[in-house]
């Protein structure tokens, strides 16, 4: 135990001389070293608090954490924080779903550009990506309009389908100034990149390459991968326009019939050509009610109705007016389009029944 | 456990009876050790740490609160201990941490307060006479105000080699150190403590 074999010395061991400084720390080491061994008594007291500390310390912890080792409490401590970070998230997740705001933030720019005023989303790409918009056939509608407008008696008179042109300004199809935010599509279904690339594929295949029946294809493809997609009203109007120019116009009336279509706001020009397909399959009156809400001074749809509409729905309700027998009315429409229109695509036909109508 | 049973081997065996690497006694079958019970390491290793505790405590520790200490920390942890680790290492690492704590702790409260009593008035005092006893107890004062100056592996090195008489290599083996390290330590150590004892007595003759 000693270290006399050592090089280093202790104190006590070093030297003979009381004064020098090893000795007199020796001196002190050996008070320093003096202590009482504890007693037994001292000894069993400290083990029964030991003991009395351990009973404590363990009912605090869980039974099977008390004698786990650290990494198993360490690994108990993660999982319970991952399950807690896990529950917030699913919570977040099912709030922002199912009871938070139906828009998701992702698809709200879309949406905005689709403000009161301006072109759909899915018109604005392809203008923005395929130069100036197209100018668009209007819906051929008035060609199968009654040939004999019983307001203008003159057989010689009757608007044929040659006689009758179709109003072919470029019109603005899909938007409605109070159009309202379409069912949003679950997130998984809902990229809005790729949905407005698909429909814009099919609006340039409509517009610009003049194939309906491609349109159709693309349209139909649209809303089976996007049902309930954020464009969808807007494919609604493609597919009614596309619909229209390959004749299959009583399905397009059918569509714009139904009353879920365009969530039952139509926009003004959803609205004229539904009236234009029901005044061309005889429902006289209920052409008449969309060309006067399209036409009243306070109908709210009045102030974004654009010239070439109103110019449309002006000759549409003259005729209309004509078949259901309110010669007085139809002439004033006429004679308003002829004021307004002098140069309107109908004018000569107008000025024609103007002439030849009935005093 | 009876108290009877919590008492340890005799100080020399808990000093330096073991073998490096070996901390427990061999099971039946002689496989290798088989792990120590609390009781057991209490009952060979309590009056040693107590020792220790008051050792490295200085004069004004409190002993008892002390090994109390050492050993909740046992009991939590003798799991985590090698089997073929040397318990005594083991033990004197947690006490001087325990140890030093305390004395922070100590040092703290007396300046918190300014109306601790000094180490000297807590001093156990042994049954001698009276002068002599007073004596021994400024030296025991001295000593560990000396230690309080120096850093806490000097102290350690200083309670091992000087107090507890241990050899070089023991002192190694408790530091978790070489013995050539060991050697440096002390030597430091030693001069550290001469320094501060010369220092700390012209500041008693200047008083």
């Amino acid at each position: 135990m000693r270290g006399v074999e050592d090089e280093l010395l202790r104190w006590r061991e070093g030297t003979l001389d009381p004064r020098a400084l090893p000795a007199r720390a020796a001196d002190l080491a050996d008070a320093a070293r003096d202590v009482p061994a504890p007693s037994p008594m001292v000894l069993a007291r400290i083990y029964a608090k030991v003991a009395e500390a351990d009973a404590e310390a363990g009912g605090r912890r869980p039974a099977f954490l008390r004698r786990a080792p650290m990494g198993l409490r360490l690994a108990t401590l993660m999982v319970l924080l991952l399950m807690s970070a896990a529950t917030a998230k699913g919570a977040m997740v099912i709030w922002h779903r199912y009871v938070g705001p139906v828009v998701v933030p992702i698809v709200r720019p879309i949406l905005e550009r689709a403000a009161p005023g301006h072109a759909a989303p899915a018109r604005s790409k392809v203008a923005s990506a395929e130069g100036p918009r197209p100018r668009v056939e209007a819906a051929p509608v008035v060609e199968a309009m009654p040939h004999e407008p019983p307001v203008i008696a003159q057989p010689a008179a009757e608007p044929s389908a040659a006689e009758a042109p179709l109003p072919t300004r470029p019109r603005r199809a899909a938007s409605s100034p109070r159009r309202v935010a379409e069912p949003v599509a679950p997130p998984e279904a809902a990229d809005p990149t790729n949905e407005a690339q698909l429909l814009a594929d099919a609006i340039a295949r409509l517009r610009q390459r003049r194939d309906p029946r491609g349109a159709l294809a693309l349209l139909d493809r649209y809303a089976e991968t996007y049902p309930h997609g954020i464009l969808a009203s807007e494919a609604r109007s493609a597919r009614i326009e596309a619909m229209v120019k390959v004749g299959d116009r009583a399905n397009a009336l059918a569509l714009l019939d139904q009353p879920a279509t365009f969530a039952g706001r139509l926009g003004a020009e959803q609205l004229l050509t539904r009236a234009e397909l029901r005044a061309s399959v005889g429902r006289y009156a209920d052409a008449l009610g969309d060309f006067d809400r399209l036409l009243a001074a306070s109908s709210p749809l009045a102030a974004s109705v654009p010239g070439s509409e109103v110019e449309r729905a002006l000759y549409g309700r003259a005729v209309t007016l004509g078949h259901l027998g309110h010669d007085r009315r139809a002439r004033a429409d006429l004679e308003a389009y002829q004021r307004r229109f002098p140069n309107g695509r109908n004018a000569a036909e107008v000025t024609r029944l103007l002439q030849g109508g009935p005093r | 456990m009876s108290p009877s049973a919590m008492h340890g081997p005799p100080r020399e065996r808990a000093l330096a009876g073991e073998p490096a690497g070996v901390g427990g006694p061999r099971d039946s079958a002689g496989s290798g050790p088989r792990p120590l019970t609390f009781a057991e390491v209490y009952g060979e290793h309590a009056p040693t740490v107590a020792r220790w505790a008051a050792r490295l405590g200085g004069p004004a520790a409190d002993v008892e609160d002390i090994t109390q200490e050492v050993f909740v920390v046992v009991n939590r942890r003798l799991k985590e201990f090698r089997v073929d680790g040397r318990m005594s290492t083991w033990l004197f690492g947690i006490t001087s941490k325990v140890a030093a704590n305390e004395r922070r702790r100590r040092k703290v409260r007396q300046w918190w307060l300014r109306l601790a009593p000094g180490a000297a008035d807590d001093a156990p005092a042994p049954a001698e006479g009276a002068l002599e006893q007073l004596e021994k107890r400024e030296r025991r004062v001295l000593f560990h105000r000396v230690l309080d100056q120096l850093s806490e592996r000097h102290r350690q090195a200083l309670v091992l080699f000087e107090l507890e008489e241990m050899s070089v290599d023991e002192v190694a083996a408790h530091l978790g150190l070489r013995s050539g390290n060991t050697r440096v330590l002390l030597h430091r150590a030693r001069s550290a403590f001469l320094k501060s004892m010369v220092r700390c007595e012209l500041q008693k003759e200047l008083r």
